[in-house]
């Protein structure tokens, strides 16, 4: 009978197992196995036994799992996989250790499609048996991974938490409570052994096993505080990794009952939960975000009520040591909860206290390169934003808190210390200028750190970020007012720089930011370059505006010129649409301002960081567009609008113009030809330049300009030098130059001039004139149309018909820009710059001869004291006499030269001046040097040969009546006194340009 | 032969074997009703190992005496003295562990379809009374084995009424005591679906398993039989309670046989297996259930559950009154009267009260 034959089979299997308790080998046959699991259907009285058998089953496949006889000979670890890495005896006893694997697939079968009934059953004796039998074969103390890692390998091992985890999954919600229960019971009893399970299956349930493990763990320490709470600790930690919401959930309730205790136990909360983050950084990292986010200031408050009272508890008073770099182990909030605190310090002396040692730690960490979690969050985007921010506070400690974090995070990750000096310096100090402190520590470093990274990138970053905002116009709107950054950065560099150089710097090397500044200069200068650019622009097309309107004008008064009527009503339009970009005019006005404050600024940053000086290696490029630039600036900061600040803005751009000239030859070429060029053609109007009229604002048609029919009429070599014309056919004469009612600015001009001597003058040799005859030989090449005929000699004055037409040009340009007598007055007074000017004088000299000549000999012409003919003959003599060209007594002729009239002149212009000129060829030989490296002419010693003076001698007495005094001067003194005054004269010489400065200062 | 050297030839022998003849020398003793106390000592000592005092019986044991007992009860013998001997072995009193053995010995009976054993229990049951602790114990422990922890319901169960009619039906007094009562818990319980399904198969197959209790008990001589206990009024009162809880058909198909079963006393005479007070426990439960339901503002003639339980009750009470098979009908009467008024209850009752 069927039933008799299963009593038969118990029976058998009771004796099997009873007796068989020494042979795992019979009783892990399958058969016996099949047996057992057909009972839990078919006998259900013996479940007990049954489960019993498999506790036995697991049993053995654990024993075996631990036994020496499994280990693996090579890595001494337990073989997980026996029959494929085992040897031979190990495979045949494989069958036994994976004997469990078919109890487990049966009993997750019943618990996946059986009756619900058996999901707790089987997690209760898993769980149990588990815990019985880690403890039991359990050989050392691991850590939980390393526990889960070992027993996870064991198949038995294994498929019991499998099986508990199925079952888990199949629990009701009181089912569960149970199960926790067991769970925690084994906890309790094998603390050591069952913490690995606890945190494997306590994902499962993982808050209400977190807030067992919690409750569990305060009541151990409440009963006494110095118990060991590895395992709790240890199973929060492990379970921190994947069910981090819960651990905090848990950490909120907690700190709400320990912040307002009721309870005696609540006392014991926060010391407790302190205690515990000394096991584990990640639960240290969990309270942290959850006091973090909880915390408010009236917790501040409850936090200083109540610590007292955990005080009470010795171990909490003890543990201060530890909880200073407690701070060190976060990798989140870290520098959220140091600001916190510095921004407390002030009222609490606890957080100076914590503040101090933890900083002191992490500066001593860093020293001694260790790595540390702190690190990571100081390294994150926010925290560095946060820094930032910081660092701009006014609350002294809370700036310096968040500069020594930067420079501590900085020496690992330099991009950030890049980063914040880029930010530091663009913000603006001028509300509160104490924090421009934080500043200058972070640029201090960090003192006894190895390849701490150096300032220049941060600089260069910043200056980058400047360079795009200033190339690109359409920034963001701002508050109108607000200075740019580029304002605020080039500001504070400056205030740095001044400090630096007065020794208020202690934090710093020496030199340090002058040597990181110069490094930045190309993008200091591409950034001068860009704003100077705009100025410049600006300034042209102000300049264009006004001389349109000024000759509109002057046609509107000029009656003969009717045709201009036309042109003059297309004007209307532009003057109304004026009226309504007046606005758009004004904020231009704005930003004009700004961006001349900015080149201001940069300017003087250069001159502070002495930028171009010698020390300092600049390629080539960057030196000639730093001379441009500095020229530009110069004529920029002419716009300025009142005196004193053109003159300041003048004195920068003299300190750059003669570092860089004194520096490099090259520079000292570009800085007088690009001042020169531009006096004359860019921005001569700022010197007063006669506006020209543009051959098309006259209106003549392409077939009528005389060049053009010339070149239809002659071909002939000389054809084009030999025509005058003083008009235009079809039109009469050309209209009548402006006269010049902008008054040549004397102020301007003596600026100017001071540039010129800035770039000429060699502060090691005060007596080279290197660089004036550079100015000379610049402006022949400028002024002089023709490259022919350019020497230094005087030819037969017969000749000058060949060269009139050139002559005449020049003597026009000297017209157009009467700065040109100034720059000519500044080389004379440095001999023997003006000899290289030579054709520029002849021409003047041999126009005016050419005009005085032309004057009705027949129609007498009373000169006008401000003729232009007289004043331009009056001026080429001083100049000529300025220069040593002409000796006395011919130095004297500019005083007494209007007292003659127009032949006299003629004749005077030829035979003295011109002849002798042409007999002592203006050149450097004429003059002797002396020790020191003075160009002089001893005009004393030589004698003017009589046929150069006589005609004077003449003249001068033909009119003795007026001219007594100066003839007496000219020739009877000087033949009294020739010896005296040539050692006077000697004596002085350096004296000698000075005093001529004023005299060059020509109306 | 003195006691002392029986016991000690016992002690010689390992166990089980000492079970085995401490049984056989038991008979001997119960039957000449002498040595009492010998009796009990051997039981304690040699049977249930509970006088070493360093060491319990372990499961194996118990499951070799299981085996042993089983094998002594299928073994031919009288029926008193099986009885008598069953009785010895596990009494009122039960320590946890006899308790326990007791539950697996008899869940192993019913896998095994051991008859004589079974026969003994319902005997065990009937005398220390089917709702006394014991035997809910053992009730229990029937459900949890075949019904909670089966896949499906074993075919064991199912013919239990074949194998042994009188334990069948006090299992299933004491199993109807356990589920819909609340006098346990205060909250009404269904029972398991399976045991739901597996007693209304009993009672539609075999209408007179539910008198099997009456059968006269074999009793060793001198013994006192107790009364017995139907699971008519246990199971009446899952009928008219279920509609409460659950809507299942099967509790239709229970109520059509129990009133079978009731139309079948009617034969059988004299008895009166219907105690007013089991049934007044049901009109308990209705009134607590109207209760609520008028807190709740609804009126229990509009309540469709209600409605149900009274129109089982009153077919039930109907059919019961006309077989003349309750006890103090008059007072139960009374108490029904005390019900919201119910058209078909009102129906039955009038027609009683004229009688």
């Amino acid at each position: 009978m069927l039933q008799q034959n299963i009593l038969d089979q118990l029976k058998q299997f009771i004796e099997t197992v009873s007796k068989g308790h020494s042979n795992p080998q019979l009783l892990t046959k399958p058969s016996l196995i099949k047996v057992a699991l057909s009972f839990l259907d078919e006998l259900p009285a013996t479940r007990d036994i049954v489960f019993d058998y498999f506790g036995i089953l697991a049993e053995i496949g654990v024993q075996l799992y631990v036994s020496p006889e499994m280990m693996d000979q090579k890595t001494g670890l337990p073989v997980s996989q026996i029959k494929q890495g085992g040897n031979r005896q190990q495979q045949m006893r494989a069958e036994e250790y994976e004997s469990f694997n078919m109890v487990k697939t049966s009993l997750q079968n019943l618990v996946f499609k059986g009756p619900p009934a058996w999901s707790p059953l089987i997690a209760n004796w898993s769980l149990e048996l588990v815990a019985k039998l880690s403890d039991k074969y359990t050989q050392r103390r691991m850590t939980i991974p390393a526990s889960c890692n070992y027993w996870l390998e064991c198949s038995a091992m294994h498929g019991l938490l499998t099986l508990i985890n199925s079952c888990f999954r199949k629990l009701s919600n009181a089912e569960a409570e149970t199960c926790v229960e067991t769970m925690l019971n084994a906890f309790h009893r094998y603390p050591m052994t069952f913490d690995w399970i606890v945190a494997r299956l306590g994902g499962c349930f993982p808050y209400k096993i977190i807030m067992q493990i919690l409750q569990c763990g305060i009541k151990r320490f409440a009963d006494d505080y110095r118990c060991h709470l590895d395992s709790e600790a240890g199973i929060l930690d492990y379970m921190t990794s994947c069910h981090e919401q819960q651990l905090r959930s848990a950490f909120r309730e907690m700190l709400k009952d320990g912040l307002a205790p009721k309870k005696q136990l609540d006392v014991a909360i926060v010391p407790f939960l302190l205690i515990t983050t000394n096991y584990s950084d990640a639960i240290l990292q969990s309270l942290v975000n959850v006091f973090i986010e909880i915390y408010t200031d009236e917790m501040c408050e409850t936090i200083v009520q109540k610590a007292p009272l955990w005080l009470s508890n010795k171990m909490f008073a003890d543990m201060q040591p530890s909880l200073n770099n407690a701070v060190l182990r976060l990798n989140q909030h870290g520098a959220k909860l140091l600001l916190m605190v510095a921004k407390m310090a002030e009222k609490y002396v606890w957080c100076q206290d914590f503040l101090d040692t933890s900083m002191q730690e992490l500066e001593q960490w860093v020293l001694n390169m260790r790595n540390f979690p702190l690190l990571a969050d100081l390294a994150s985007v926010e925290t560095k934003y946060m820094l930032w921010k910081s660092c701009l506070s006014p609350n002294l400690l809370e700036q310096q808190t968040a500069v020594r974090l930067l420079l501590v995070v900085s020496s690992q990750h330099p991009h950030i210390y890049y980063q914040t000096i880029s930010q530091l310096l663009r913000k603006s100090y001028a509300q509160n200028p104490s924090t421009i402190g934080a500043l200058m520590r972070l640029l201090g470093g960090q003192s006894g750190v190895l390849n701490f990274p150096s300032i220049t990138q941060g600089f260069k970053m910043v200056l980058e970020d400047i360079t795009l905002q200033e190339q690109v116009n359409n920034r963001l709107p701002v508050e109108p007012g607000t200075p740019t950054e580029a304002y605020n950065t080039f500001y504070n560099l400056n205030l740095l720089t001044k400090m630096q150089k007065k020794n208020h710097f202690p934090h710093m090397k020496p030199l340090l930011l002058t040597e990181s500044l110069n490094e930045c200069l190309p993008k200091i200068i591409q950034i001068l370059d860009c704003t100077i650019q705009k100025l410049v622009l600006r300034m042209d097309r102000v300049a264009a505006e006004r001389c349109a309107e000024k000759f509109k004008m002057q046609q509107a008064n000029n009656n003969n010129c009717d045709t201009m009527q036309d042109m003059y009503d297309g004007h209307g339009p532009i003057k109304r649409s004026k009226l309504e970009t007046n606005e758009v005019a004004s904020t231009e006005a704005t930003h004009d301002a700004a961006r001349m404050r900015l080149a201001h600024l940069i300017v003087e940053l250069l001159n502070n960081i002495e930028a171009g000086s010698r020390c300092n290696v600049l390629r080539t490029p960057l030196v000639l567009k730093l001379a441009v630039l500095s020229v530009k600036y110069f004529f920029v900061s002419l716009t300025e609008h009142t005196v004193i600040s053109r003159a300041a803005a003048a004195h920068r751009a003299f300190a750059l113009l003669q570092r860089q000239c004194s520096a490099r030859k090259i520079a000292r070429t570009v800085c007088l030809r690009e001042l020169v060029e531009s006096a004359l053609f860019y921005h001569g109007h700022l010197l007063g330049q006669l506006e020209e009229y543009k051959s098309d604002e006259l209106q003549i048609p392409e077939h009528e300009l005389l060049i053009m029919q010339n070149l239809h009429t002659s071909s002939g070599t000389n054809s084009n030098r030999s025509a005058l014309h003083s008009g235009i056919i079809g039109r009469g004469l050309r209209p009548v130059l402006p006269t010049n009612n902008r008054s040549c600015d004397a102020e301007k001009q003596a600026l100017y001039l001071k540039a010129l001597n800035a770039c000429c003058t060699d502060l090691d040799k005060p007596n080279n004139v290197e660089g004036y005859s550079l100015v000379s030989l610049t402006l022949v090449e400028l002024v002089s149309t023709d490259v022919m005929y350019n020497g230094l000699p005087f030819p037969d004055e017969e000749f000058t018909r060949v060269t009139m037409e050139r002559d005449m040009q020049i003597r026009r340009a000297f017209i157009t820009s009467p700065v040109l007598w100034a720059v000519l007055g500044l080389i004379a007074t440095h001999r023997p710059a003006l000899c290289y000017s030579s054709v520029l004088l002849r021409a003047l000299c041999a126009t005016c001869l050419h005009h005085w000549r032309g004057k009705n000999v027949n129609k007498f012409q009373p000169t006008a004291p401000n003729d232009e003919l007289m004043l331009c003959t009056k001026k080429l003599l001083q100049l000529l006499a300025m220069s040593q060209l002409i000796p006395p007594p011919l130095s004297n002729l500019h005083t007494i030269i209007d007292h003659f009239e127009a032949p006299e002149i003629a004749l005077l212009l030829r035979e003295c001046i011109w002849n002798y000129l042409k007999d002592h060829v203006p050149s450097p030989a004429l003059f002797h040097v002396d020790n020191n490296g003075l160009h002089w002419r001893n005009t004393s010693q030589a004698k003017v040969a009589p046929q150069y003076v006589d005609t004077l001698r003449q003249l001068m007495q033909k009119k003795l009546d007026k001219l007594g005094p100066h003839y007496h001067q000219m020739f009877i003194m000087s033949d009294l006194h020739s010896i005296s005054t040539h050692a006077a004269i000697t004596e002085h010489p350096a004296t000698i340009p000075k005093s001529n400065m004023e005299v060059v200062e020509l109306e | 032969m003195s006691s002392g050297d029986g016991k000690i030839s016992l002690r010689k022998l390992d166990y089980p074997m000492c079970a085995v003849e401490a049984l056989s020398r038991l008979e001997g003793l119960i039957a000449s009703r002498m040595k009492q106390n010998l009796a009990m000592q051997m039981i304690s000592e040699f049977i249930f190992l509970e006088r070493s005092k360093d060491s319990q019986m372990n499961i194996y044991q118990e499951f070799q005496l299981i085996l042993t007992l089983i094998e002594y009860f299928s073994r031919p013998g009288r029926d008193a003295t099986r009885n008598a001997i069953f009785l010895s072995l596990f009494g009122s009193h039960l320590t946890p562990q006899r308790s326990r053995l007791l539950s697996r010995l008899i869940s192993t009976a019913v896998s095994g379809s051991v008859a004589p054993l079974l026969s003994s229990a319902g005997t065990w049951m009937q005398q220390v009374g089917c709702k006394t602790a014991p035997s809910l114990e053992v009730a229990q422990n029937i459900v949890s084995d075949f019904i909670s922890f089966s896949r499906k319901t074993a075919e064991q169960l199912k013919q239990l009424p074949m194998v042994g009619p009188h334990f069948a039906a006090n299992f299933m007094v004491a199993v109807a005591d356990l589920y819909l009562n609340e006098m346990r818990g205060g909250v009404l319980t269904p029972p398991p679906d399976a045991l739901l399904d597996a007693i209304t198969e009993w009672t539609t197959e075999n209408p007179l398993l539910c008198q099997a209790p009456q059968q006269p008990l074999v009793l060793p001589p001198g013994a006192i039989a107790m009364p017995f206990a139907t699971p008519l009024a246990g199971l009446l009162r899952w009928v008219v309670l279920a509609p409460l809880v659950s809507n299942r058909q099967a509790y239709s198909q229970l109520h059509l046989s129990l009133l079978h079963a009731l139309l079948q006393l009617v034969n059988s005479g004299d008895a009166t297996p219907l105690h007013a007070q089991d049934l007044k426990q049901i009109v308990t439960s209705l009134q607590k259930y109207c209760s609520r339901l008028t807190e709740a503002n609804v009126v229990p003639d509009d309540d469709p559950a209600y409605i149900k339980c009274m129109e089982r009750f009153a077919q039930a009470v109907q059919i019961a009154l006309a077989s003349n098979c309750i006890t103090n009908q008059i007072q139960l009467l009374c108490v029904l009267e005390t019900l919201p008024p119910h058209t078909l209850m009102k129906i039955v009752l009038g027609t009683h009260k004229k009688l």
